[in-house]
């Protein structure tokens, strides 16, 4: 009964980009940078000075949690910590942070690098559906 | 012309079903118990009702069902227009905002508000975290990760390091809700909480446990609303909306500048005490969205009752409890009255209106002049924050 969109095959083939390579954009006229990628620049209300970015896949790891009751489609794996990264472009983002072997040297601010993985799956009829997640780097 | 700012709108009947798992009704069956209830005591017959306006958060979600102005209308013999209004958490009260201006404006005199939601209906806690995470930025939190505790775990991680704020003043406002919805019949949880059982409970997403954070609950709550000269022949001594503020922050919680705040509610609080020219003192007790223990501490704060970092410590020492000096969620809150979405923001009303009528019972308040209710949408990217008085 539950259609969300994050089972929808078209939905996740337009994300493929930013998903897979991190594609965002920058703003030549305002210098910011956006992502996910916007139409017009929401400063400069205009996609003339617009052009894709690809982001570099490090950054520093903000907040993180334990999620030990996850939604559908995130429950093959057993617990798995989420977290806010900000990117070396300034920019945040969440996802999920893997390979975390103690959970005692993870700091606030520490470097993480992302890395191409799974994100989700809907069962033997559903998508899985790829992406980027989070590796801390000791 | 009526000023929308300056004017104020009368709430005259209301009424709600319990709160809780309520198998034998459907979400008109609910809708139309509270709606003919609040009429009835209102004294307006249906025919006379201007507008219907439904808050609900989730029902395409929870049900498959959406049009819900037309169904819950057609099933309430409510023959006029209707609408649903969807702000995740805050639908309730964004549907109240919404009519004061058909009633500020002329165009509207006697409208019933009526919130609701029906969750029990999933029967496995993944499909309702998948329900819940929908009021979250699906493409980049949800499908990343994220649900609704874990995004209040992060907040809660973040007003921790940035305050020192302790797992054991968390917990305390569940001890505390929990002891007063003890006192309110209509209330989904009447026993006692121990703090350890807070502390030992299941994790949802740490620092986050299955006791700080509402139970999927079924429920209704309808409110009648009028022009204050229309009111006059129904209710002589009616309670008023003297202010009602919706305010955003970003949806997502990567884009807000910190976590440790919740702006939304600070902005919507600010305007509504500058309109009326009062200050955070002068609120007598306030009903407050505490989905999960977090949000409460970080609603106290953004809202002024306490200094910001101080909801944890405040909570401790009993500042928000029913005999302190600010009295927060008297009703038992979104934790122990219950939380079926839609309804919660209008069941925040009710419980201000029974402490206002005298009909609050054993949680009584005295001397009380301005009552406030709050409430967010998802992790705060919405926020309605109004204010009520004699």
């Amino acid at each position: 009964m539950i259609i969300m969109t994050r089972k929808l095959v078209a939905e996740n083939w337009r994300l493929e980009k930013a998903r897979y390579a991190l594609v965002g954009n920058f703003c030549k006229k305002c210098l910011g940078y956006h992502f996910p990628k916007k139409q017009l620049c929401l400063r400069c209300k205009t996609s003339e000075h617009l052009e894709e970015y690809k982001f570099k896949h490090e950054g520093k790891l903000l907040e993180w949690t334990k999620i030990y009751d996850p939604a559908k489609g995130f429950d093959f794996a057993g617990p798995y910590y989420y977290c806010i990264v900000e990117l070396e472009e300034g920019i945040k983002i969440t996802t999920q942070l893997k390979y975390v072997t103690d959970e005692g040297r993870l700091k606030y601010g520490m470097k993480v690098k992302l890395v191409f993985r799974r994100l989700f799956s809907h069962g033997n009829e559903g998508l899985n559906t790829y992406g980027f997640k989070a590796v801390p780097v000791y | 012309m009526a000023n929308p700012i300056l004017d104020k709108v009368a709430i005259v009947g209301y009424e709600m079903t319990d709160f809780g798992d309520l198998y034998e009704m459907g979400i008109a069956d609910m809708s139309n118990m509270a709606i003919n209830g609040a009429l009835r005591k209102a004294g307006v017959d249906s025919n006379e009702v201007d507008a219907l306006y439904v808050g609900n958060a989730g029902s395409g979600q929870f049900l498959g069902q959406e049009h819900l102005g037309c169904l819950i209308a057609s099933e309430s013999g409510i023959y006029t227009n209707a609408t649903s209004i969807e702000a995740s958490g805050a639908s309730g009260t964004a549907a109240m905002r919404i009519v004061t201006h058909g009633i500020l404006s002329g165009y509207m005199e006697r409208v019933v508000v009526v919130g609701v939601e029906k969750m029990t209906s999933l029967n496995k806690s993944a499909d309702t975290q998948e329900a819940l995470a929908t009021s979250l930025d699906t493409i980049w939190e949800s499908s990343m990760g994220a649900t609704l505790p874990g995004n209040f775990a992060l907040m809660a991680k973040a007003h921790m390091r940035e305050y020192g704020t302790t797992r054991e003043q968390m917990a305390q406002v569940a001890v505390k809700n929990h002891d007063h919805a003890r006192l309110n019949p209509r209330a989904q949880f009447s026993n006692k909480l121990r703090i350890e059982s807070v502390l030992n409970s299941k994790v949802l997403a740490d620092p986050i446990n299955i006791f700080e954070g509402c139970a999927a609950s079924d429920g209704a709550a309808a409110i009648v609303m009028m022009a204050p000269d229309v009111a006059e022949s129904y209710d002589s001594e009616p309670v008023f909306l003297r202010q009602s503020h919706q305010t955003h922050d970003y949806l997502s919680l990567q884009q807000r500048p910190n976590l440790h705040e919740l702006r939304s509610v600070r902005k919507g609080a600010e305007m509504g005490y500058k309109k009326l020219n009062i200050t955070a003192k002068d609120i007598s007790f306030a009903e407050v969205h505490d989905v999960y223990t977090i949000a409460e501490i970080l609603a106290i704060e953004a809202l002024g009752l306490v200094a910001p970092g101080e909801g944890g410590k405040a909570t401790e020492e009993g500042k928000t409890s029913l005999n302190g000096e600010i009295p927060v969620n008297t009703s038992g809150g979104l934790k122990a009255r219950g939380y079926p979405i839609g309804a919660s923001g209008v069941a925040q009303v009710i419980e201000i209106m029974d402490q206002f009528k005298g009909n609050a019972g054993e949680r009584q308040l005295k001397d009380i002049e301005w009552g406030l209710a709050q409430s967010l949408g998802g992790a705060g990217g919405t926020s309605v924050v109004s204010f009520f008085s004699r």
